[in-house]
């Protein structure tokens, strides 16, 4: 039986930080695909997506890099096995290494046995490429028991649900996991995917109307961060921000948010590892 | 912005998987510093999706849907005209990948884009959904589709457009059997390359939806603000004119006569072009110039 333990006492960040800003982006390139009803691949999509893996992905590392901050990047396990070069860079350049899946999988539309499958494809991907196995994961469409199939294959810290402010912490069996919640304040939610989905029109957003979302958001969080710390989580997505409009609606965003003393930049490891940790 | 990959051409990656799944070629990336005539460092290539509704769309009865047929017929009517004056203001030549049945239909907009300057590129015949259609029938489609083209206007195109980036999987083997040389339907990457099928290579010219006024102006609603779908360019401008510093970029946009022929979406762009004039280094281009210098040159040796 799956138990969450919020946390028990006042949560602090290192340093008394406000904020803890946590940048992340998926890294899917061509897996996360939507496809005409009859099964046929819908190229629009497809080809807009691996723009990701291309060249979105190397975009972003430079901005990072620019901005001397560390991200968590979420990487499909069939993006691994395809764009290794991309991903080895990623961890070289000292981003937390997560996994996204092995193929962007609906867990919802799969079997308990189908759903077991993907984690050691996943595995075996981190493995071989990246020389070992990933200790994070996030699905964005999770079924009933993903959750806790994901605490039993040993991950230390999860990012698959969008209903909390702050982490929580989830155990079973004795083993412990640290739920790290995430938000619809995603690029795709303001940008829009590249054809018609289930949450997507398939038009495009503004780009400058992104980063004042960003910043609409930082700034709320900042200011709430006075009483009681708080966490902001900006997903993007290589297809999406990688491009260079969208790029520079991060950069900018990125270079507000230095002007503010007390902004912890923080990686899903360094926010799972403070909150077991400090015991929450 | 210093690029740490290790390459400023393909950003790093030698492989990467194909652009279309089992495809039965091979795909020749740029394998050394791009450079661009007389050293301009940013391709501008302003292509135009040309049609004029010729499919009309239905109502679920199968009653045409006069909404939108008629709003495609602008293009042609009237959109078209207007977009060819604004071109010739900024002495930008462009490439307009037309639709066969919209050439048969209004063959006097065909000899004007000719006579300016500007390049005539395949769309399919009727905005056809190729993806849906098996070799012989999207064959066929092609078929029409160029020679519509070459009837109206005097010459055979030598590139083409898959509506809304949706090709089959025989879509770029079938373009290079049928001697074309350039294809611009997909919106994976920031740079040419080109595809090599049984000796014929086809250059792909990538662009992306971000610079389609479809995505912005077009259904279903709501539609954006003309000055914000500016800005939103103006942004991407930026980001590639400054990459274009360490190695040359490519700025691809799409426009449609039916959208931005319209008088405030016109007027925006208008200024949009006028404020991209004034930066150095900028070569205009037609999708076929783009083609040939990148084959004369062989970035993939």
């Amino acid at each position: 039986m799956l138990v969450e333990r919020r946390p028990q006492k006042k949560v602090v960040w290192p340093g008394g930080a406000r904020v803890a800003l946590l940048m992340t982006v998926d890294f899917e390139a061509e897996e996360d695909l939507h496809s005409f009803p009859n099964g046929k691949i819908n190229y629009q999509d497809f080809s807009a997506r691996q723009y990701g893996g291309r060249s979105g992905i190397w975009r972003l590392l430079d901005i990072f890099d620019k901005h001397d901050i560390k991200a968590t990047v979420f990487i499909c396990g069939a993006a691994v096995e395809n764009y290794p070069e991309a991903s080895k860079a990623v961890k070289e350049r000292g981003h937390d290494v997560a996994a996204h899946t092995y193929a962007h999988e609906y867990l919802w539309r799969l079997n308990e046995e189908e759903e077991r499958r993907v984690y050691p494809k996943a595995f075996s991907a981190f493995e071989r490429v990246l020389g070992e196995r990933p200790y994070g994961w996030r699905s964005c469409f999770i079924s009933d028991r993903s959750v806790a199939l994901t605490l039993e294959h040993g991950y230390k810290w999860d990012s698959s649900l969008w209903n909390d402010d702050l982490p929580y912490v989830l155990e079973e069996n004795g083993k412990k996991m640290v739920e790290i919640p995430f938000t619809i304040n995603n690029d795709v939610s303001f940008l829009g995917e590249p054809v018609t989905s289930a949450y997507s029109t398939g038009k495009h957003g503004i780009v400058r109307d992104q980063d004042l979302a960003w910043r609409d958001e930082f700034d709320a969080c900042y200011e709430n961060g006075a009483a009681t710390p708080t966490m902001q989580t900006i997903c993007i997505h290589c297809y999406l921000t990688g491009r260079p409009g969208p790029s520079k609606a991060l950069d900018d965003f990125l270079a507000y948010t230095k002007k503010f003393p007390g902004v912890w930049y923080a990686r899903y490891t360094d926010v799972a590892n403070w909150w077991l940790e400090k015991g929450y | 912005m210093n690029n740490k990959g290790t390459a400023p051409l393909g950003r790093g990656d030698p492989h990467v998987p194909l652009p279309v799944k089992n495809m039965v070629a091979k795909e020749l990336r740029p394998r050394r510093t791009v450079e661009w005539p007389n050293k301009d460092r940013l391709a501008v290539v302003l292509t135009v999706d040309y049609h004029g509704g010729q499919a009309a769309p239905t109502h679920p009865t199968g009653q045409t849907d006069y909404l939108k047929a008629s709003t495609y017929q602008f293009g042609p009517r009237r959109g078209v005209w207007h977009i060819l004056e604004a071109l010739d203001r900024y002495g930008i030549k462009a490439t307009f990948n037309t639709c066969g049945a919209t050439a048969e239909e209004y063959p006097e907009t065909v000899t004007e884009i000719k006579k300016r300057g500007h390049e005539l590129a395949g769309l399919t015949y009727l905005y056809e959904n190729v993806w849906d259609m098996d070799r012989a029938q999207e064959k066929r489609v092609m078929e029409m589709a160029l020679s519509a083209i070459e009837k109206v206007g005097g010459e055979r195109p030598v590139g083409w457009r898959t509506p809304d980036s949706r090709i089959s999987e025989n879509t770029l083997q079938l373009l290079s059997e049928m001697g074309v040389v350039w294809d611009s339907s997909l919106l994976n990457d920031d740079l040419p390359y080109a595809l090599e099928f049984d000796q014929k290579v086809v250059v792909e010219i990538p662009f992306s939806g971000l610079l389609n006024d479809m995505n912005f102006y077009g259904f279903p609603y709501p539609l954006s603000l003309p000055r914000d779908v500016m800005t939103a360019w103006q942004d991407e401008f930026e980001v590639l004119y400054r990459e274009s510093q360490d190695h040359c970029q490519m700025f691809v946009l799409c426009i449609h006569p039916f959208l931005m022929g319209r008088p405030a979406q016109l007027q925006a762009f208008d200024k949009f072009l006028a404020w991209m004039s004034k930066f150095e280094g900028l070569w205009f281009a037609r999708c076929s110039d783009v083609a040939r210098w990148w084959t004369e040159h062989e970035y993939w040796i």
